[in-house]
């Protein structure tokens, strides 16, 4: 099979519709949660939503819903209980990650039959996406890229400097919340492609290389979506070729292109 | 005079640690108002339960007679922070800094360049926050807090880092701003801070000691 075949079979049509969507998504909302020091948030929503996943398949058979369900529920449970106590948002991350994750874990268990399903939700698969996946994709790329285009100055100065934006009469308490459940949202629309351990990577890596590379702010946000693009393309590539996870190609690429951009920070700087 | 701000019975701690403690006072619309007193006495608990940045436990907080809501804070104060290590290194420049305030504020009567060259800050104006130095950035912050031209400026230590160029240039600032009726609130440890950016002899000071208030002037 040449190459144009092999890219224009539905399923790699599929992933590669799929990719570079959840690829731009994380890209834009992990700059945001990088420059807020976040980024173990997203481990623990993404852990966390193996109880969804797990509940959902041996309840409906589906778990992308239940999935986002326990997801958000964690990102407005980390927020409430960072408000409401005095315990620190790491530590609570951590409780609500290893709680649900191990939920999860207890569920699978219990219901031995929906194990191979279960490890292909951890590390990601190309054949695991279907048309209801780009639906989904397609629609929650569309509700997250409009909140962020017309929220933009907010969402930044809650970012910059919570007290200030508060002071200029920004609910911040509000607009952090939709920022975790944005997040939650685009972190189950990749765990198909991605898995739950390996989605972190294309949340926190683009954004990392974009800080080493952009100049500012603004200039990140490009930078972040292009090393996400190419890390989604070339790690779906890479995991039809070797048949591998594509959560682990996707985050390899990545994790590949982080350590060439911090050997061109070096050079820029010396 | 209307008075603009009152604290009534005010009381506001961290974790069940009292830092203020049933305190009482009013300023009023155009007054300069000094607030001194050593680490750890409440100065900035004080000034941050005025804004609503900490809740107080007991009391209340009027602005203008009414209970403080944060559109009241918004629509009437601006706030030099005192510590600011998180934005430090944030990747964004000094004229987007003034710019996303303006936009936020929807009121900036003078243009960007203009702002800044009265904090001798034009220059700093395309450099990120994070190449400046400690006296450069605390123009910076000054510059963000008078833009919107709030009725009520809070500073917080307001001189940190500042040279002496600078400190004099900051009290000019401060004169023409109260002479045309506003009003400033100034936090500081340091009592030489009075005498550096106060405006007239009626500008008043009071002292915290241990999160109770004592009036000096």
């Amino acid at each position: 099979m040449n190459i144009i075949d092999t890219f224009t079979q539905p399923f790699m049509l599929q992933a590669l519709f799929v990719g570079i969507l959840v690829g731009i998504l994380l890209a834009v909302l992990g700059v945001f949660i990088t420059l807020r020091n976040k980024a173990f948030l997203v481990d623990g929503i993404s852990h966390g939503s193996l109880a969804g996943i797990a509940i959902g398949l041996v309840l409906f058979g589906q778990p992308l819903m239940l999935a986002l369900m326990v997801a958000v529920l964690i990102a407005v449970g980390i927020t409430y209980f960072q408000k409401n106590s005095n315990v620190q948002v790491d530590s609570l991350i951590g409780i609500f990650y290893t709680v649900f994750f191990a939920l999860g874990v207890l569920i699978i268990n219990l219901s031995s039959s929906y194990q191979p399903d279960i490890t292909r939700y951890l590390f990601g698969s190309l054949l695991f996406l279907d048309e209801g996946s780009m639906y989904l994709s397609a629609g929650t790329f569309f509700i997250v890229f409009i909140l962020i285009l017309f929220n933009y100055s907010k969402l930044l100065y809650v970012t910059f400097d919570p007290e200030a934006a508060y002071i200029r009469g920004i609910k911040v308490d509000r607009w952090e919340l939709l920022l975790n459940i944005m997040t939650s949202m685009a972190i189950v629309i990749a765990l198909k492609l991605i898995g739950v351990v390996m989605v972190s990577g294309l949340v926190i890596i683009p954004a990392s290389i974009a800080r080493l590379l952009a100049r500012d702010f603004k200039s990140m946000i490009p930078v972040s979506i292009l090393a996400s693009i190419t890390s989604t393309i070339l790690g779906i590539v890479l995991s039809y070729y070797l048949d591998v996870p594509s959560g682990a190609s996707i985050v390899m690429i990545a994790g590949i292109i982080f350590l060439l951009s911090f050997l061109l920070h070096k050079i820029r700087l010396f | 005079m209307k008075t603009v701000i009152e604290l009534k019975n005010i009381s506001a701690g961290y974790n069940n640690a009292l830092v203020l403690k049933d305190i009482n006072l009013a300023i009023k619309e155009g007054e300069q108002l000094f607030v001194l007193g050593g680490n750890g006495s409440g100065k900035t608990t004080l000034v941050k339960t005025i804004l609503g940045l900490v809740k107080q436990d007991k009391g209340e907080v009027l602005i203008y007679g009414e209970r403080r809501t944060q559109e009241a804070v918004a629509s009437n104060f601006g706030y030099v922070p005192q510590s600011t290590s998180g934005i430090r290194t944030f990747p964004i420049s000094v004229s987007e800094v003034i710019k996303i305030e303006c936009s936020m504020a929807d009121n900036c009567p003078v243009g960007v360049i203009e702002h800044l060259e009265k904090f001798n800050a034009e220059h700093l104006m395309d450099r990120k926050l994070s190449d400046l130095s400690g006296g450069e950035f605390q123009r910076v912050l000054l510059a963000r807090a008078f833009v919107t031209q709030p009725q009520v400026l809070v500073l917080d230590e307001p001189t940190n880092n500042l040279d002496v160029e600078s400190i004099h240039r900051l009290h000019e600032i401060i004169v023409d701003y109260k002479n045309s009726g506003h009003t400033i609130i100034t936090i500081s440890h340091d009592d030489d801070v009075v005498e550096e950016t106060r405006v007239d002899s009626k500008s008043r000071v009071v002292k915290l000691e241990e999160g109770t208030l004592v009036n000096l002037d």
